[in-house]
């Protein structure tokens, strides 16, 4: 005899127990949701001691340990990861102070500019390996070869820059490295944009082939530099042994990994040998892994996390988790968040030409409402332009400032250039031609203001900015279909140049959590605009010529040059601005210290303690 | 042993056929055989009533309640149920009810032309392989097998991530993924047609083998076929609720019960009820009530089975 459910699922037809039995569990999930009580929840600080248990973003898990960063691996969970063990030179930004070298958290004394700016001299401050060997200004030099011989597998490479634009960089002495520049950099952007991306890394363990041979000098020639380079990336790919390589036992930051499991957790243990000022107050830090944001945010309600964060869709429930015994903490990254056109489409690359059509884009974004209503209020902050609206910094031009969203100008301006809006449906050119009050090169009478927009799929508030940019558009006769795809997928097909783009892409959306981060309070437009994933705008020479402004412009004209920049690109809108949004984490009240660093947004778990 | 037909009226009351017979009488008489089969199948017969009711609310509904599910409205989103919105609003401030109205719409369109689509592949499918046999049977049917092994919502995941999904392509794909069952179904009806003497007849004055296919094997597989495509209408429903709650159902403004059901879900912490309830109803509801209905049309072919 078949058990009672078995019976009843036979009855219903499978699709329809199925639907029940989805339905039932999606009702037991809302009860049980809805009626957490507060007076079961047990904090993990206080029965786990002191062992800090933090969830990984929703973005992924650390993937490669090696702190010499490849495109691929450029995530904020790799970096915090290695910041841990591995720190750079410098570490931008403080608690107070977004813009300030932060000395605790950093390796060398402040860098010392010399000769009209195009000498830079980094003293490393005594610290040691956990092997018992100084840091020394060879371990400088080591990345610095590496990075030469490597440079286009560097996630920080920009034609042009570093390592380009240095000369020489030379040990001067056991501690002091002299680099010496191609022309006179603005101090600002070298030290923010350049110098804090240089990890120092153990010559005297890590400056070998393969794991049996022997430790040399490879990386003084640039075959024996790539040798090292591969090597060392195929293990840090190797996550399995990622608790028992002696090559990443070898540290000078405050941490060194204990264990890693194939689904992403990382438990962390104190270098003991840590030379630093500010040394671990607990025994372990641990990143938990959770396969959705749904998952980690009931695991936060449920006391057994004590670092966590609340999910965009559940910013409305900020009361609740305080209730639970958490204080929330905004962590803000140093970044702007866009659509990107695709200029090399034939279908869409000549009505995103025109600048009057990217305006009218731009004018049917409201994102004070976005915010308003989709993100109750908090969440994130409007962004209209290249500079990031949080942190303050005084680089943003007055013109940035203002909202553009206008549905009647937008109309205003398709119809003053040729455009016919229906009261229904897309605006159709009626009057083609490249006069100032025609339609454009390239558009053809009869042609529809028609563009596919694909976003990143997952994200309940993504979906609804975007149906909401959907409903104002079509108030301008502009139709966007809308379409969602994984994340790798979009990117998959947004290489950044017109050569290897695909042409099928109208509109992406690959902000969902990736927006613009320039890991850095210093916001040019080098790494944004010219030559990386996510925008297909072909520079023109004078965006170029304002970018390289602000790299070399004197201290004194710093904020000039970047005002300068701004304004341009604001005028001519590249990319269509949409909200950038900002985490709500969440600290357990037994937990201080706890600060998320205003340029990566990562923590600093030797700042714990337990109160 | 009788050959098995289409389940009509006469044959159901027993009564003989005739030409001459005027139309109110066999109006009359239809009626009287509707009434006989939902008195003895009651759960089909509510299982009827209530997909009456669903195409009513879906299709009529939307014109008596007039609401907007095109454009946004971000001042009244997440409201509760009230006299203005009797089931609340959702996150970008669709009304619920419209929006319940709009997405019954889709499921219906989808679940109707899918299973239509499903069962027409199916029964020839099913109906050539059973009645040419052979080689061709076991190609045909090995071809069903392998297409089995795959899972039909791991091909749609694929499928929906290659094309832009919209009602007429989520209708084809949905159809193609779905037949499988029927053609297994008729090739089995179709092997044991094949042997009955009025097809040796057909076949033996010389009628060609489509036409024996077509207007004997098909004909006479008709119960089979309604019973699945019944069941059909179920599945495709609940596949393209599946397919919508992951994200690749129909893009937004355009309205769906699982992409309601999933948007919903989005806002569970914060107890918006109304954005969940409503669209996981009417799943189970629609889905249940094509099961019941498709329980009952094959338990009256099967004890008309029985009986002759």
């Amino acid at each position: 005899m078949k058990p009672m459910f078995c019976r009843w699922k036979s009855w219903l037809g499978p699709s329809a127990a199925t639907a029940i039995t989805v339905s039932l569990v999606a009702a037991m999930s809302v009860a049980d949701a809805t009626g957490a009580s507060a007076a079961t929840r047990k904090h993990a600080t206080a029965s786990k001691g002191a062992v800090v248990t933090m969830a990984e973003g929703a973005q992924g898990t650390p993937n490669n340990i090696m702190p010499f960063v490849s495109g691929a691996n450029n995530s904020q969970a790799n970096t915090n990861l290695q910041e841990q063990m591995w720190p750079t030179l410098y570490t931008i930004g403080t608690a107070r102070n977004v813009n300030a070298i932060n000395g605790p958290l950093s390796l060398a004394e402040p860098p010392v500019y010399s000769n009209g700016d195009t000498q830079v001299s980094v003293t490393l401050k005594p610290y040691k390996w956990s092997d018992g060997t100084s840091l020394t200004a060879r371990d400088v030099t080591f990345f610095m070869n590496i990075l030469k011989a490597n440079k286009t597998s560097w996630a920080h490479y920009t034609p042009g820059d570093m390592p380009t634009n240095v000369v020489s960089w030379t040990a001067k002495g056991a501690n002091t490295v002299v680099f010496k520049l191609n022309r006179a950099y603005n101090p600002t952007w070298f030290t923010d944009d350049e110098l804090a991306y240089i990890v120092p890394m153990p010559q005297q363990a890590w400056d070998k082939e393969s794991a049996a041979g022997a430790v040399g000098t490879y990386d003084l020639t640039t075959a024996g530099a790539k040798a090292v380079y591969n090597f060392l990336n195929t293990q840090g790919e190797n996550t399995a042994t990622y608790g028992s390589n002696p090559l990443w036992q070898v540290v000078d930051g405050a941490w060194k990994i204990k264990q890693y499991t194939s689904n992403g957790f990382v438990a962390l243990v104190p270098n003991t040998a840590y030379s630093g000022p500010d040394k671990p107050k607990i025994a372990k830090f641990e990143e938990e892994p959770f396969t959705s944001s749904t998952a980690e945010f009931n695991a936060l309600l449920g006391g057994n996390l004590d670092i966590g964060y609340v999910p965009l869709n559940d910013l409305a429930e900020k009361a609740r988790v305080q209730g639970a015994g958490y204080r929330p903490v905004r962590s803000e990254l140093v970044a702007v968040n866009m659509l990107s056109l695709n200029y090399s489409s034939p279908v869409v690359g000549p009505l995103v030409e025109q600048l009057y059509i990217r305006k009218a884009l731009n004018d049917v974004m409201d994102q004070p409402a976005q915010i308003s209503a989709i993100l109750h209020g908090s969440g994130g902050y409007v962004d209209y332009g290249p500079i990031p609206t949080v942190p303050k910094t005084p680089y943003m031009a007055a013109i940035q400032k203002k909202s553009p969203f206008d549905i009647a100008a937008a109309r205003k301006l398709l119809i003053s250039h040729g455009w016919k809006i229906p009261s229904n449906g897309a605006a159709e050119c009626v009057r083609p031609g490249t006069g100032p009050s025609e339609c454009g090169a390239g558009i053809a009478k009869g042609k529809t203001l028609t563009f596919s927009l694909v976003y990143v799929s997952g994200s309940g508030y993504l979906t609804a900015t975007m149906e909401n940019y959907k409903s104002d558009a079509s108030e301008a006769g502009i139709v966007l279909n809308l379409s969602q795809q994984p994340f790798n997928s979009i990117v998959g097909d947004i290489c950044g140049t017109p050569t290897c783009d695909s042409p099928g892409w109208q509109i992406a959306n690959w902000g969902a959590g990736f927006s613009w981060n320039f890991g850095s309070p210093y916001p040019v437009g080098a790494t944004m605009f010219e030559g990386h994933v996510g925008l297909d705008y072909p520079v023109p020479k004078k965006l170029e010529s304002l970018i390289t402004a602000t790299e070399t412009a004197p201290v004194s004209k710093t904020a000039t040059a970047m005002k300068a920049y701004d304004s341009w690109v604001i005028k001519n809108d590249p990319e269509v601005w949409q909200i950038e949004t900002y985490t709500l984490n969440a600290v357990s009240n037994k937990l201080k210290g706890v600060t998320f660093y205003p340029v990566t947004g990562n923590v600093f778990p030797q700042d714990f303690a337990v109160k | 042993m009788s050959q098995a037909t289409a389940l009509t009226p006469s044959d159901v009351s027993g009564a003989p056929r005739s030409a001459t017979t005027p139309v109110r009488v066999r109006a009359a008489r239809l009626l009287r055989v509707i009434g006989r089969w939902c008195r003895s199948h009651k759960l089909g017969f509510a299982g009827l009533v209530v997909i009456v009711l669903l195409t009513l609310f879906s299709f009529v509904g939307p014109l008596i309640y007039h609401t907007d599910q095109v454009h946004t409205h971000l001042t009244e989103v997440n409201l509760p149920p009230s006299a203005i919105h009797p089931l609340g609003t959702d996150n970008v401030g669709y009304d619920i009810l419209g929006r319940l109205m709009e997405g019954g719409q889709s499921s219906l369109e989808v679940g109707f032309a899918a299973a239509l689509l499903a069962s027409c592949i199916g029964t020839l499918w099913g109906a050539i392989s059973g009645y040419v046999g052979g080689w061709v049977d076991a190609l045909m049917m090995r071809v069903v097998d392998s297409a089995f092994a795959i899972p039909p919502l791991l091909l749609l995941l694929l499928l929906g991530t290659i094309f832009t999904p919209s009602v007429p392509e989520l209708i084809v794909v949905l159809g193609l993924v779905s037949w499988l069952i029927t053609a297994r179904l008729v090739r089995g009806d179709s092997l044991s047609l094949r042997t009955r003497e009025y097809v040796q007849a057909a076949m033996s004055a010389g009628a060609k083998r489509p036409r024996v296919v077509v207007r004997h094997v098909i004909p006479n597989a008709l119960g089979t076929i309604v019973v699945q495509s019944t069941f059909e209408v179920a599945n495709a429903i609940l596949l393209l609720a599946s397919l919508s709650f992951l994200g690749l159902g129909p893009a937004p403004p355009a309205a769906n019960w699982g992409a309601m059901l999933s948007n919903g879900l989005n806002y569970i912490y914060a107890g918006y009820w109304w954005q969940i309830y409503p669209a996981g109803l009417a799943i189970v509801i629609t889905v249940l009530a094509f099961n019941m209905l498709a329980e009952s049309v094959r338990d009256s072919f099967e004890t008309r089975l029985a009986r002759v």
